[in-house]
C-alpha cells in the first residue's frame, strides 16, 4: 500500500493559513464584483424551477449586461467541468442560453424533469447541474467558438475587456428526488455587543493602515458578528440514508476597511473590523455572506459613516 | 545481506585474547624481523573447511605527524575485505582511534597482502578483523610485525575455534546499485543527518518541492518507487509527508538505492527502489547514544545479553510542537494537539546454533496534530473546522538466516503490522486502517564456480477497512479542480482483504572471470483485479582490469509492472477492470575506477510506460472518479557520477543527471512534460577531517525547476464564495525558476575515555538564495507571485555517544 500525500498538502494549506496572505485581501472589494448568487432551492427536483438572484457591487456605478447559460450534465462537480461543458455546447453553436440582456442579475432555471434519468444511481450522491453566470460592465456577446469562456465583454469604446475585468462564475443545483435544503437564516448583525439594525448607519473612525493590518487599528476597530440562525444549521439524514451535518461559514466583505478574519465559521462568527482612513467623509457597506456546505446561502449588509 | 558464511563470530579480535588477533604496533623497540615465518606450516587445505587467509606483506603505518607532539597512542579496529587475490579491496574503521589515526590505518591497511582463503583450491573472499596499535616514545618507532598464527589444528573431538568470517563476494544481482555508508549518510551537509534525504544526492534522484519528501527516481511518480526496511515494504518514509524520515540513520547499517532494472527479488514496482538495511546491535559491550537538534530529540540503548544475544532500543520524539503550537496560536488557531511525531525500534538477536541467527524487530512511527481553525482559510473555507492529522504504522518483523553450507543459504522473513490515516478538514475526512502480513523466503545455491541460483516467494497480504467522506479529487495529486466548500461529497466505505503472491528466480552466471550474467523471472498475482503478470530481466556486469584499475560495463532491460493503486481497483472507489501499468526499462553504462579511492560511472537510461492508469470525473461511479489505462510516458536520459569514496579524510562526490519526462493521458494526445521532470540536476558535495575532531563539508545543488500549470484568470464558485482558478492548457506548459543552494556542515568530536561528544551545525542554504517553490496567487487570479522556499537555515545538534 503506497504512501499518501495528505499529509503534505494537508500542512501546506495550513501553513498558508498560519502565514497570512501577501496580496491585498478579496475581502476589499474595490473594482467589480458579483460576491453570491442564491437559489431559492439549493436542492432542485426535476421537474421545478429554481430561481437565482445575485448581489453584485460596482464601484463605478457602471450598467452591467448579464448572460445566464446552463451546464446541464458536467462529469464532474468542479468548475472546469461545467466549462469544460460549456465549451462543447458552444463550439457546437448550441450554447443552453437561459437568459442575457442588460440588467439581467436574476434567472428562472428550469429543471427539466428527466434530468436525474440520465445518471446512474451509483452517481447520483453527486448529481448536479450547473448554471454559468457572466456579468460584464459593457457590451456582452455570446459566441460559437471552442472556448471554456465563449463570451466577449466590450466596453464603451469597444476595447474588449479581459476575464479580470467581467465576472464569470458558476451556481450548482444540487439534484435530488425529495430531499430539501433550506438557505441559512440570519437572525441581526452586532456590533460591539450590540444588535446593528439594517437601517441604521454607524459612525466610525478610520484607520490608516497600508497593509490591511488589523493589528493597526486599536482605536479604530470594532467587534462584528452575523449571528446565524441555529436552526440553519441542519443534520439527519439525507435521501441516501448518509448521516450530515451542515458546516456553515460567514464571509466578510467590505468596500473599504479591514478584518481581522476574511472567513469565520458560524459557531464563533466575532471578529474585528475597522473602516479605512482612506475613506474618510464616505460611506463604506460591509456585506456578511453565509454559506452552508451544501449550496445555500444568504446574505445581509450594513453600512457606516467614516468621519 | 546475502553473504556465503562459515562462522557466525565477527569483530574476533575484540572478543579473543590478543594473541589471536591481528596486530600491527608502532614501538620502541629496535626494528625486528618483519614477517617471521610461522612455527608451523599451515595444515593442508580440507576441502569442506575454509582455510583463512594468512598475512604475506605487512605494512607500517605512519605516525600521524599531527600527534607527534601529544605523543598519543591509539589503536585502531579495522575490519578488511579481501578479494579471491588476497588484496584488500576494502578496509572500514570498527574501533576509532581518532580521526587521524584512523586515517594512517586505513592507507596502510589497504597496501596488506594476503594469502586469500580457500575453500579446497577455490580461493574466495574474506572478511578479517584487524587491528593496528599506535604508540610513540623517543627514539622513532620502528614497526614491528606480528604475523598471524596459523590456524589451529582440531583436535580429535573438538570444533575448530578460529573465528574469522569468510564471506562470499556478494555478487551485485543489479546492474547499477548505489551503496551509501554510514559515514557519508551522516555527514552530508543539507540532509540534518537524515538517511533518506541522502539518497536526493545521488544521481536520477529528483529534487522534490518544498517540503515534500517523495522519492523521485528517472522521472517516475513518487509512487512508483518504494521504500523497505530489511524487506519490509514501508508505507510512511517521512513524517509529516518530508520533515524527517522515519528510521533514525544511526540504526542503519546501509541504504542500497537502485535507480532501475533491479533483481526480480523486488516485485510490484515500476520505478526506483530503496532498500535499507539495519545495523545489527553491537556485541561487545552495553553502548547508546542521545542526540538534541532543532527538530526532535533521540535515545538508543543497544548490547548483549549473554554471548548469543544482543539488543538495541531506540526512540525519536520531536519538538515541532513546541514552537510551532505557540506560533499557530499566534495566528488564531485553537491547538489541541501541535504537530508532534515519534518513532521507536527495538530488536533483539539471537545465535541459535552457528549457523541459524534469529532476530526480531520491531519499529514504528507515529505523526498527530490536531487543530480547531474558527478562522478557516480565505481561498478555500474546507480547510476549517476541527482538523485533524494523524498517520502512523508499526511492523514486527521476524527473520531467520541460515547457512546449510558455505553454498547454500536461506532466509525467511514474516512481518506484520498496522498502518493508520485520518485527516479530517470540517466536515471532510479519510480514515484508512490497513493490517499488513508479508512474507519472504529466499534461497541462494551456488551450483558451481560458474551458476549460482537465488529464487523466493514475495507474498502480501492482509485487511483493510477505509471510508472516506470528500468530493470526488485526483488522489495522487491532492487536487479538488478548486474549493472544496460547497460541493457534493461522496461517502464511501470498504472493507476486505487483499493479497498479492509473487515468485521470482535469477540465475547468476559467470562464463568469464568478472562477467556476470543476470538473467530472472518474476511473477506476480493481483486479487483486485485478477491479474497475472509476468516479468523478465536481464543484467550484466562485466568487470575487468585493463590496468590495475576496474572497469565495469553494465547494462539491463526488464519489464516491471506496478498494480494499480487500490483506491483504483477496489469497489466503490476505484475500477475492477484496471490493469497493471508497465515499464520497460532499459539501461547501459560503465563504471570506471580513475584512481584507488575515485571512480567515474556513466549511464544513460530509456523507460517506456504503458497502460499508466488515468482518472477522469464521472458521474457513472459512486466515487465520482472513473479510472483507465489510456495513458503512457517515456523517460530518457544519462547520469554522471564522480565519487571519490570514503577511505580517508575525504568523501564526495559530483552527480549530475540530463533527464526528460513526458506522459500523455491518451493515445491520440500529444507529449506534455511529466509535473516531476527536471532536465539538469547537480549535485557537487565534499566532507574532510580536519583532524583534532573537527570534520567540515558542503553541498551544492543546482536543478532545473519543475514544471508546473499557471493559472490564467479565476471564475467565481459561488457555493464557496471564492476564486476557483481557470488552468492554462495543456497543463505542465510552464516552469518555476531553476534552484541553487549551498549548504554547509561542520562537525566536532570529543573523544573521551568512553564515550563521545559530537556536535554539529548544518547551515542550509548559506548564501540565502531565494528559492521559487511555487506560485502564489491573488484572491481571483489576477495578480501572482513567486513564493519562496526556505531562507537561511541554521541547525544545531549534539549528541553523546556510548
Amino acid at each position: 500500500m503506497n504512501r499518501s500525500l495528505t499529509p503534505a498538502l494537508l500542512l501546506g494549506a495550513l501553513a498558508l493559513t498560519a502565514c497570512g496572505a501577501t496580496f491585498d485581501p478579496g475581502t476589499q472589494v474595490d473594482s467589480l464584483r458579483v460576491l453570491a448568487v442564491r437559489a431559492d432551492q439549493p436542492f432542485a427536483h426535476p421537474g421545478d424551477t429554481v430561481h437565482l438572484s445575485s448581489l453584485s457591487y460596482d464601484p463605478q456605478g457602471r450598467p452591467l449586461e448579464w448572460a445566464w447559460a446552463a451546464c446541464p450534465s458536467p462529469a464532474g462537480s468542479s468548475v472546469e467541468d461545467c466549462l469544460d461543458q460549456v465549451r462543447a455546447s458552444a463550439a457546437g453553436g448550441e450554447l443552453p442560453l437561459l437568459a442575457s440582456g442588460p440588467g439581467v442579475d436574476s434567472v428562472d432555471v428550469p429543471v427539466p424533469a428527466d434530468l436525474l434519468d440520465a445518471i446512474p444511481v451509483q452517481g447520483r450522491e453527486q448529481a448536479l447541474a450547473g448554471v454559468v453566470s457572466v456579468a460584464c460592465p459593457g457590451t456582452l456577446d455570446v459566441l460559437s467558438v471552442d472556448s471554456r469562456i465563449p463570451f466577449r465583454c466590450t466596453d464603451a469604446d469597444g476595447n474588449e475587456l479581459g476575464l479580470h475585468d467581467m465576472i464569470v462564475g458558476i451556481k450548482r443545483l444540487f439534484l435530488r428526488e425529495t430531499e430539501v435544503n433550506q438557505n441559512p437564516v440570519i437572525d441581526n448583525v452586532t456590533f460591539d455587543g450590540e444588535v446593528w439594525p439594517a437601517d441604521e448607519v454607524k459612525e466610525v473612525d478610520g484607520c490608516v493602515t497600508d497593509d490591511f493590518d488589523i493589528d493597526d487599528c486599536e482605536l479604530e476597530r470594532h467587534e462584528i458578528a452575523a449571528i446565524v440562525n441555529p436552526a440553519s444549521t441542519e443534520s439527519g439524514v439525507d435521501e441516501f440514508g448518509r448521516d450530515f451535518h451542515e458546516e456553515l461559514i460567514v464571509q466578510h466583505f467590505t468596500t473599504d476597511g479591514v478584518f481581522e478574519d476574511e472567513v469565520r465559521i458560524a459557531d464563533d462568527p466575532e471578529t474585528k473590523w475597522a473602516a479605512r482612513a482612506s475613506a474618510s467623509g464616505t460611506t463604506v457597506t460591509v456585506w456578511f455572506i453565509v454559506h452552508d456546505d451544501r449550496g445555500g446561502v444568504s446574505w445581509t449588509s450594513r453600512r457606516a459613516q467614516v468621519r | 545481506m546475502r553473504h556465503l558464511r562459515l562462522t557466525t563470530l565477527a569483530c574476533a579480535s575484540l572478543l579473543l585474547p590478543s594473541s589471536l588477533a591481528f596486530a600491527q604496533n608502532a614501538e620502541t623497540t629496535a626494528p625486528a624481523e618483519p614477517n617471521p615465518a610461522p612455527a608451523t606450516e599451515p595444515p593442508a587445505p580440507d576441502a569442506s573447511r575454509p582455510t583463512p587467509p594468512r598475512l604475506i606483506e605487512s605494512i607500517e603505518p605512519v605516525y600521524p605527524e599531527s600527534q607527534r607532539a601529544s605523543g598519543h597512542s591509539a589503536r585502531v579496529g579495522l575490519t578488511l575485505k579481501l578479494d579471491e587475490t588476497g588484496n584488500v579491496s576494502d578496509a572500514s574503521v570498527t574501533e576509532s582511534g581518532g580521526p587521524d589515526f584512523d586515517a594512517a590505518a586505513l592507507e596502510a591497511a589497504r597496501r596488506l597482502r594476503f594469502e586469500p582463503a580457500r575453500v579446497g583450491d577455490r580461493a574466495i573472499p574474506a572478511k578479517i578483523p584487524f587491528r593496528f596499535d599506535f604508540q610513540l616514545a623517543a627514539p622513532p618507532p620502528a614497526p614491528v610485525v606480528v604475523a598471524p598464527p596459523p590456524p589451529p589444528v582440531a583436535a580429535p573431538g573438538s570444533e575448530a575455534t578460529l573465528d574469522v568470517e569468510v564471506e562470499g563476494d556478494r555478487p551485485p544481482r543489479e546492474p547499477t546499485k548505489r551503496v551509501l555508508s554510514q559515514e557519508e549518510i551522516t555527514k552530508i551537509p543539507g540532509t540534518n543527518g537524515d538517511a533518506l534525504k541522502s539518497l536526493q544526492n545521488l544521481p536520477g534522484v529528483a529534487r522534490p518541492p518544498g517540503l515534500d519528501g517523495s522519492l523521485i527516481v528517472r522521472g517516475s511518480s513518487p509512487r512508483d518507487s518504494d521504500v523497505f526496511i530489511d524487506g519490509t515494504e514501508v508505507p510512511l518514509v517521512y513524517h509529516f509527508g518530508g520533515l524527517s524520515s522515519v528510521v533514525p540513520s544511526e540504526v542503519l547499517d546501509r541504504i542500497d538505492f537502485y535507480p532501475g532494472n533491479f533483481g526480480p527479488e523486488y516485485g510490484r514496482i515500476s520505478g526506483g527502489v530503496v532498500d535499507v538495511g539495519m545495523k545489527g546491535p553491537q556485541k561487545d559491550h552495553i553502548g547508546g547514544l542521545l542526540q538534541f537538534d532543532l527538530i526532535d530529540g533521540r535515545v538508543l540503548v543497544q548490547g548483549p545479553i549473554g554471548s548469543k544475544t544482543r539488543f538495541m532500543l531506540g526512540g525519536r520524539r520531536s519538538w515541532v510542537d513546541a514552537w510551532l503550537g505557540p506560533v499557530l496560536r499566534e495566528g488564531g488557531v485553537q491547538v489541541s494537539t501541535a504537530p508532534v511525531y515519534y518513532d521507536a525500534q527495538a530488536m533483539v538477536e539471537h545465535d541459535v546454533t552457528k549457523d541459524t541467527t534469529l532476530r526480531l524487530f520491531v519499529f514504528g512511527s507515529d505523526d498527530k496534530l490536531k487543530l480547531l481553525l474558527s478562522s478557516p482559510d480565505a481561498s478555500d473555507p474546507a480547510n476549517g473546522g476541527d482538523v485533524l492529522l494523524h498517520t502512523g504504522f508499526s511492523r514486527v518483523q521476524l527473520s531467520a538466516d541460515t547457512r546449510f553450507s558455505p553454498e547454500l543459504r536461506w532466509r525467511n522473513m514474516v512481518s506484520v503490522g498496522h498502518d493508520v490515516e485520518q485527516v479530517g478538514l470540517g466536515n471532510l475526512a479519510t480514515n484508512t486502517r490497513i493490517n499488513a502480513l508479508n512474507l519472504r523466503s529466499d534461497l541462494r545455491a551456488q551450483l558451481s564456480d560458474v551458476v549460482a541460483l537465488n529464487g523466493g516467494l514475495d507474498i502480501q497480504t492482509g485487511t483493510y477497512d477505509v471510508a472516506w467522506r470528500v468530493p470526488p479529487f485526483d488522489i495522487d495529486s491532492g487536487d479538488f479542480g478548486g474549493p472544496a466548500f460547497g460541493r457534493p461529497v461522496t461517502e464511501l466505505k470498504a472493507d476486505g482483504t487483499w493479497l498479492r503472491p509473487g515468485a521470482y528466480a535469477q540465475a547468476e552466471i559467470t562464463p568469464l572471470p568478472g562477467l556476470k550474467l543476470l538473467p530472472g523471472v518474476r511473477t506476480d498475482y493481483v486479487r483486485d483485479s485478477s491479474q497475472w503478470t509476468v516479468d523478465p530481466r536481464l543484467g550484466l556486469r562485466w568487470d575487468f582490469y585493463p590496468s590495475s584499475l576496474r572497469t565495469t560495463l553494465k547494462g539491463g532491460i526488464g519489464v516491471f509492472h506496478k498494480p494499480a493503486e487500490p483506491y483504483e481497483t477496489i469497489r466503490p472507489f476505484g475500477n475492477p477492470d484496471v490493469r497493471s501499468e508497465r515499464a520497460l526499462h532499459y539501461s547501459l553504462g560503465v563504471e570506471q575506477e580513475l584512481a584507488r579511492p575515485l571512480e567515474l560511472s556513466i549511464e544513460g537510461f530509456y523507460k517506456d510506460l504503458s497502460n499508466l492508469v488515468v482518472s477522469t470525473p464521472s458521474t457513472a461511479t459512486e466515487s465520482g472518479v472513473d479510472y483507465a489505462n489510456l495513458g503512457k510516458g517515456r523517460t530518457y536520459g544519462a547520469e554522471f557520477l564522480l565519487r571519490f569514496k570514503p577511505e580517508g579524510r575525504f568523501f564526495g562526490w559530483v552527480a549530475y543527471t540530463l533527464s526528460r519526462s513526458e506522459r500523455k493521458d491518451a493515445a491520440n494526445e500529444a507529449w506534455r512534460l511529466f509535473e516531476y521532470d527536471q532536465t539538469h540536476m547537480l549535485t557537487a558535495l565534499g566532507s574532510y577531517k580536519l583532524g583534532r575532531g573537527w570534520q567540515m563539508g558542503a553541498r551544492f545543488r543546482y536543478v532545473t525547476g519543475s514544471p508546473y500549470t499557471p493559472n490564467i484568470g479565476g471564475v467565481m464558485d459561488y457555493d464557496a464564495g471564492v476564486y476557483a482558478p481557470l488552468q492554462q492548457q495543456p497543463e505542465y506548459g510552464s516552469r518555476l525558476p531553476a534552484f541553487s543552494q549551498l549548504d554547509v556542515r561542520i562537525d566536532k568530536t570529543w573523544d573521551f575515555e568512553s564515550w563521545k561528544l559530537s556536535m554539529y551545525l548544518d547551515v542550509q542554504n548559506a548564501y540565502n538564495r531565494k528559492n521559487t517553490e511555487d506560485i502564489s496567487y491573488n484572491y481571483d487570479f489576477s495578480q501572482h507571485k513567486q513564493a519562496q522556499g526556505l531562507p537561511i537555515l541554521p541547525v544545531l545538534g549534539i549528541r553523546g555517544e556510548l
